[in-house]
């Protein structure tokens, strides 16, 4: 598999839910960093830098919607590309979509994840595979 | 107050017409509780009257009440106000207002007391309906945030799954067991869950016994110190402040305050300060009962103080539902209290439990 080196963020307040997505990226091939909240999130962005960011809309302390807009205001995060996961249903979505100063992200995973999709999803995104 | 002049079988002219058909209920009771005249109203609601006890009357009970507002008037011929429940002439529940004046004779006794009642049971209905009504709004905003912490659950389970799988397939043992631990972590939140959340949703009824709150302070000292002291939290009692027994559903008071205190907890828990401490409190001053629990964690900040309590709220991420306020709330409310928080972010908040002793629930098994 040619997805060595591909570094991927995975962002949420639950441990299992990060350590789900940890397996299944690096089971794949792909290097993982994590953080459990968006104020660590950003920090180890700015950090790591991530070839790509997986992320929890619903976190305590800053939100991931918060967290979304200060990864598109930073020089050394605004191009990585991010997928939202959220339990929020998809009526978030048109809602995210309307807010101006937020760069909408790349893909949105409602939970409990389709983890084929998940993977196909990242690929692509990243170009590999 | 209606023109007394020593002769009670009559009142003249108009202030006769007013004493029968005032839209509120009267009697004039002797020094025995008999009745000697009341209102076509009260007639009307209670039944016949005349030389019948004030207790009997309204509340079919054979003898004097506890607390008994005429027995003051008669007592210190001052007026007293009381509210009670009675049972009218059909046999329903009749909430009212009673207010007790004394009618002196020349001598400057108190001869008779007019006792003026104001019917409050559709007040009172009305009251419960908004309760109920709130309940079931709080029931709905609880689904939506129910069906988050599900997804969230669930998405714990299939990790878990996916853990297993992973492990049976390369044959790695200490994946397999990483997984089933997750399987069964998750497992247990949603029944946790589940039971939470029935308990709010059902709303039971409520079985009150008079009891000393201090008793139910103790109760909840005894249950959590230790657990709390090896959380390096101390969790203590105020010195005893006397107060009578109160008629309280102690089961749900005992819930209230386990979630007062185990919020209390949580904070202590995550907080830096050296000694960390939580405070229960119970006095009691111009007839209300209010019972605190203090704690020197984190506080809360203002924005958040707005949401705690109306919306299904929890900072805690997966380890909160954020039903123990909502259902705090809901109970106190059908003690006829209110809850009240004040909190200073970084020095620690107060959660108060006001009870009005007016308003508490009637006891269940005295009419
Ligand atoms: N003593 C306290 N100090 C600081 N924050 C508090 C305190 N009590 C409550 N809170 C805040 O209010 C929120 C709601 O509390 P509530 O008891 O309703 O739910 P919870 O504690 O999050 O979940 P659960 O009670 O189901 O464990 C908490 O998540 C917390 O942010
Ligand atoms: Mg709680």
């Amino acid at each position: 598999m040619s997805t060595n080196g591909k570094k991927i963020l995975v962002v949420d307040d639950e441990p299992d839910v990060v350590k789900y997505i940890t397996s299944l990226l690096e089971d794949n091939g792909f290097e993982t960093v994590t953080a459990c909240n968006g104020k660590e999130g950003m920090e180890t962005a700015i950090k790591e830098k991530p070839d790509l960011i997986s992320l929890d809309v619903t976190m305590p302390g800053e939100t991931g919607v918060r967290m979304l807009r200060n990864l598109s205001e930073h020089e050394a995060t605004k191009e990585i590309p991010v997928i939202l996961v959220t339990g929020v249903d998809f009526s978030f979505k048109s809602f995210i979509e309307q807010r101006k100063q937020v760069v909408p992200p790349k893909a949105y995973f409602e939970k409990p994840i389709d983890k084929d999709k998940l993977l196909a999803e990242v690929k692509s995104l990243l170009g590999v595979g | 107050m209606a023109p007394y002049n020593g002769n009670i079988e009559d009142f003249p002219g108009e202030s006769g017409i007013l004493f029968e058909k005032v839209p509120c209920y009267i009697a004039i009771l002797d020094r025995d509780y008999k009745i000697v005249r009341s209102n076509e109203k009260l007639r009307n609601t209670f039944g016949s009257c005349r030389g019948r006890h004030c207790y009997d009357v309204y509340k079919k009970r054979s003898v004097v009440c506890e607390k008994c507002p005429t027995e003051m008037t008669f007592h210190d011929g001052q007026e007293h106000t009381s509210t009670h429940v009675g049972i009218n002439k059909v046999g329903d529940e009749t909430h009212y207002i009673v207010t007790t004046s004394p009618l002196m004779g020349e001598n400057g006794n108190v001869d008779y007391v007019m006792e003026i009642l104001t019917d409050i049971t559709q007040i009172k209905s009305l009251e419960k309906d908004k309760l109920e009504a709130e309940r079931l709004a709080a029931v709905g905003q609880t689904v939506a945030g129910l069906a988050h912490s599900v997804k969230n659950i669930l998405m714990g389970v299939e990790g878990g799954m996916y853990m297993v799988e992973v492990g049976i397939n390369k044959g790695d043992q200490s994946r397999t067991a990483e997984g089933w631990d997750m399987l069964q972590r998750n497992i247990t939140k949603v029944s946790t869950l589940v039971k939470d959340f029935l308990s709010f949703a059902k709303g039971r009824k409520p079985v009150v016994k008079l009891i000393d709150p201090n008793v139910l302070l103790d109760d909840i000292v005894e249950l959590y110190a230790d657990t709390a002291s090896k959380m390096g939290i101390e969790l203590k009692k105020t010195r005893k402040k006397y107060m009578a027994s109160a008629p309280l559903d102690p089961d749900a008071i005992h819930t209230c305050l386990t979630n007062l205190v185990s919020n209390a907890i949580d904070t202590c828990h995550i907080s830096s300060k050296d000694k960390k401490i939580v405070i229960l409190d119970a006095v009691e001053d111009g007839g209300n009962i209010t019972i605190s629990v203090s704690d020197n964690g984190s506080g809360i900040d203002y924005d958040i103080q707005k949401k705690i309590f109306t919306t299904f709220f929890t900072t805690k991420g997966g380890n909160g539902t954020g039903l123990g306020l909502l259902t705090t709330r809901k109970i106190v409310q059908e003690h006829g209290g209110k809850i009240e928080v004040e909190s200073i972010p970084g020095k620690g908040s107060v959660f108060k439990i006001v009870l009005p002793r007016k308003q508490l629930p009637v006891m269940n098994d005295s009419p």
